[in-house]
C-alpha cells in the first residue's frame, strides 16, 4: 500500500509540476513587462502630456493561431490593449485621439512588429462619469 | 472587388511582388497616384465603405467581425454597403493605412469621411452616435416593416 501511494504521489507531483511549466510559458503571451509593451510604456509616460492613468493589457494569448501573427515573430506581444486617461484628449474626436496615441508610438509598433492595438481613450472627467 | 478595380487599372499588378518586395520603402512614404486614385474611387463606391480582412461573411479577425456585426444591428442597408478584403490585396493593405492615417484595419468610411476603426465604431454605437451618423448618411434600412429585422441581420453573417 505504500509503495502505491508512493507512486500516485510521483505522478501527481509529476502533473502539478507539468502544470507549473504550462504556467509560465503561457504567461509570456500574458505578461506586459516583455520589450515591446516596456517601450510603449515608456514613450507613452514620458511623452503623453496629462497623462493620468495607463493600463496595459496583453490580449496576445488570446488570439494564438490567429492567421495574421503566425508569421510574425512577435507572438508573446502580438496584440496590446491600452486603456488611457488624459485630459491631452479635451475637445479632439475619438479618431483624432487614436492618431494622436498611433503617431507617438508608432515607432514601436513598427520595431516590435505588434499585430493589434485596441484603445480606450478618455478624459478625466469621462472617466469618472 | 477593389483587386478587379485595380488590375483593371494596372494590369499585370500581381505578377511583379517579389521586385516590390525591394522597393517597399519608396512605395510605402510615396503612394502612387493610381492606387490613390483606386482607393477614392473604392471610399466612393457606395455610402458606407469598410476596409477589412476577409468578407463580410467570412471574416478573418475578430475586429473585422465585431465590426460587421456593429454594422449590421445598426440595420445598415447591405444596397448601401460595400467591403473590400484588405487581405486580397498586400498593395491596398499598406496604402489604406497611409490614405487614411491609420495603421491598423478595419477602417470605415461613411459618406466618404473616415469614422474610425473598431473601438472608435464599439464606442459610437454604444452611444448612439453610430447610429445617428449612419441615419445622417440615410444608410439604414426602411423601417416600415416590423418583425423582419432577423432577415436583415442575417445578410450580414
Amino acid at each position: 500500500m505504500g509503495v502505491v501511494g508512493g507512486s500516485s504521489f510521483s505522478r501527481l507531483a509529476t502533473i502539478s509540476r507539468s502544470f507549473v511549466l504550462n504556467k509560465m510559458s503561457q504567461q509570456l503571451n500574458q505578461r506586459i513587462d516583455g520589450p515591446a509593451f516596456t517601450a510603449v510604456k515608456n514613450k507613452l509616460v514620458s511623452n503623453l502630456i496629462g497623462l493620468q492613468s495607463l493600463e496595459i493589457y496583453n490580449d496576445s494569448y488570446k488570439h494564438v493561431g490567429h492567421s495574421g501573427v503566425a508569421a510574425s515573430p512577435n507572438k508573446n506581444e502580438s496584440h496590446l490593449r491600452l486603456e488611457i486617461v488624459s485630459d491631452s484628449f479635451e475637445g479632439l474626436t475619438l479618431p483624432s485621439r487614436h492618431r494622436m496615441i498611433y503617431k507617438l508610438i508608432n515607432d514601436e509598433i513598427t520595431k516590435y512588429g505588434i499585430h493589434s492595438i485596441q484603445l480606450k481613450t478618455k478624459t478625466a472627467s469621462e472617466q469618472s462619469r | 472587388m477593389f483587386l478587379r478595380g485595380l488590375s483593371r487599372t494596372r494590369p499585370g499588378l500581381h505578377m511583379i511582388t517579389t521586385s516590390q518586395l525591394l522597393f517597399r520603402p519608396t512605395l510605402k512614404s510615396f503612394m502612387s497616384t493610381e492606387v490613390r486614385k483606386a482607393i477614392e474611387d473604392a471610399v466612393a463606391s457606395a455610402p458606407v465603405v469598410l476596409f477589412m480582412k476577409g468578407t463580410p461573411e467570412f471574416p478573418q479577425c475578430g475586429f473585422s467581425r465585431a465590426t460587421i456585426a456593429m454594422l449590421g444591428q445598426q440595420g445598415v442597408n447591405p444596397a448601401k454597403f460595400a467591403a473590400y478584403n484588405v487581405l486580397e490585396d498586400p498593395e491596398l493593405r499598406d496604402a489604406i493605412k497611409e490614405f487614411s492615417n491609420w495603421p491598423t484595419i478595419p477602417q470605415l468610411y461613411v459618406n466618404k469621411e473616415f469614422v474610425g476603426g473598431c473601438d472608435v465604431i464599439t464606442t459610437m454605437a454604444t452611444s448612439g452616435e453610430l447610429a445617428d451618423v449612419l441615419e445622417e448618411a440615410d444608410a439604414l434600412m426602411p423601417q416600415q416593416e416590423e418583425g423582419k429585422d432577423s432577415s436583415q441581420y442575417s445578410q450580414f453573417q
